[in-house]
């Protein structure tokens, strides 16, 4: 193939397919190195939601007999692990990613902090107000965390946070008919699970786009 | 040979110069595909790109000079910082120069 025009000495000229083959190339580093992908942060809360929601199912009384017989505090000190761990971990992606860059999404993503604490604080608030039995409060921050996505989803032209956001809908309000005995189970299978097969799929499309970019 | 035989290669597009350069089209790359209003740390982006400072300063001056890039100087606490953007007038070249590839390439029929 022709070889273009080229005017520096030190840098090899390249043929219009090599030049189309680094743009897609690089691209594809960039894209991967800068954190475009979201599937770690669906990785994350899925297995920390899982954890949680499964544990608390198990203790959780189904014709009067729990599953597993788990002091309450142990419980408590799960949600915290998992939750906790599930936050620093977001928090340490989102460093690592974010480093060195400045402007626009580094706005956007303080706003998005400030936006996700002042909403779980006030949801918080608001159970503890309306005197919500265990379950109910894990009904009202599933809610929540649904409406961010599909605000989230909404705002950036979004459609798998769109979806993700509707599907929590309807899972959190199957869940919460269900009643207390089932509703931490279907949070672990249909909630976490969710999390989890999106992340799988996200990994994989960027496994595919690496490969098509000669990774 | 019939006139179906025939191939007529497509015109080799006339390449930007500035950006036609190993090294400069990875840097445009990199800041193009970076989310418009964002920009990068010099260390972050000789990171990224795995260049030497001098060697990314030179071809950072070359894409300076036509308009492209933008290098703003700033301090974080006693320490300099340089953030490097992509310009308007940068982001259409890169474009420009991205599709006459695509359209080169999909005219071939080798």
């Amino acid at each position: 193939m022709a070889r273009t025009e080229h005017r520096d000495a030190d840098d090899p000229a390249l043929t219009p397919a090599e030049s189309l083959a680094l743009i897609e190339a690089t691209q594809h580093d960039t894209r991967r190195a800068l954190g475009f992908s979201d599937w770690p942060f669906y990785l994350i809360w899925g297995l920390a939601w899982a954890v949680a929601f499964t544990v608390t199912h198990l203790v959780t009384a189904v014709d009067s007999l729990p599953l597993a017989r788990i002091p309450e505090a142990v419980v408590g000190f799960v949600w915290l692990v998992c939750v906790g761990g599930a936050v620093v971990a977001t928090g340490v992606v989102i460093a690592r990613f974010s480093r060195g860059v400045a402007g626009t999404s580094a706005r956007i993503g303080k706003r998005l902090a400030v936006c996700w604490s002042a909403a779980f604080m006030a949801a918080g608030q608001l159970g503890a107000l309306l005197g919500l039995e265990g379950y109910q409060f894990g009904a009202l921050f599933v809610f929540v965390v649904a409406l961010l996505y599909l605000g989230q989803g909404a705002a950036f032209l979004d459609d798998l946070q769109l979806g993700v956001g509707v599907w929590l809908l309807v899972v959190d309000t199957v869940a919460l008919a269900l009643g207390p005995n089932w509703f931490n189970l279907v949070l672990a299978v249909f909630g976490a699970g969710a999390f989890l097969v999106v992340a799988a799929f996200g990994r994989r499309s960027e496994q595919r786009a690496g490969q098509r970019a000669g990774q | 040979m019939t006139d179906a035989d025939v191939t007529v290669p497509a015109a080799l597009p006339e390449l930007d110069p500035v950006i036609h350069a190993q090294a400069r089209l990875r840097v445009m790359t990199t800041l193009s595909t970076v989310a418009e209003g964002d920009r990068l740390a010099f260390p972050r982006l000789q990171e990224l790109l795995d260049m030497t400072a001098g060697n990314l300063s030179t071809h950072l001056r070359k894409l300076e000079d036509a308009g492209y890039v933008g290098v703003d100087k700033a301090y974080r606490g006693r320490t300099p910082v340089s953030w490097v953007t992509i310009t308007r007038r940068g982001r259409l070249a890169f474009e420009g120069y991205h599709e006459a590839l695509r359209a080169y390439l999909g005219g071939r029929n080798d």
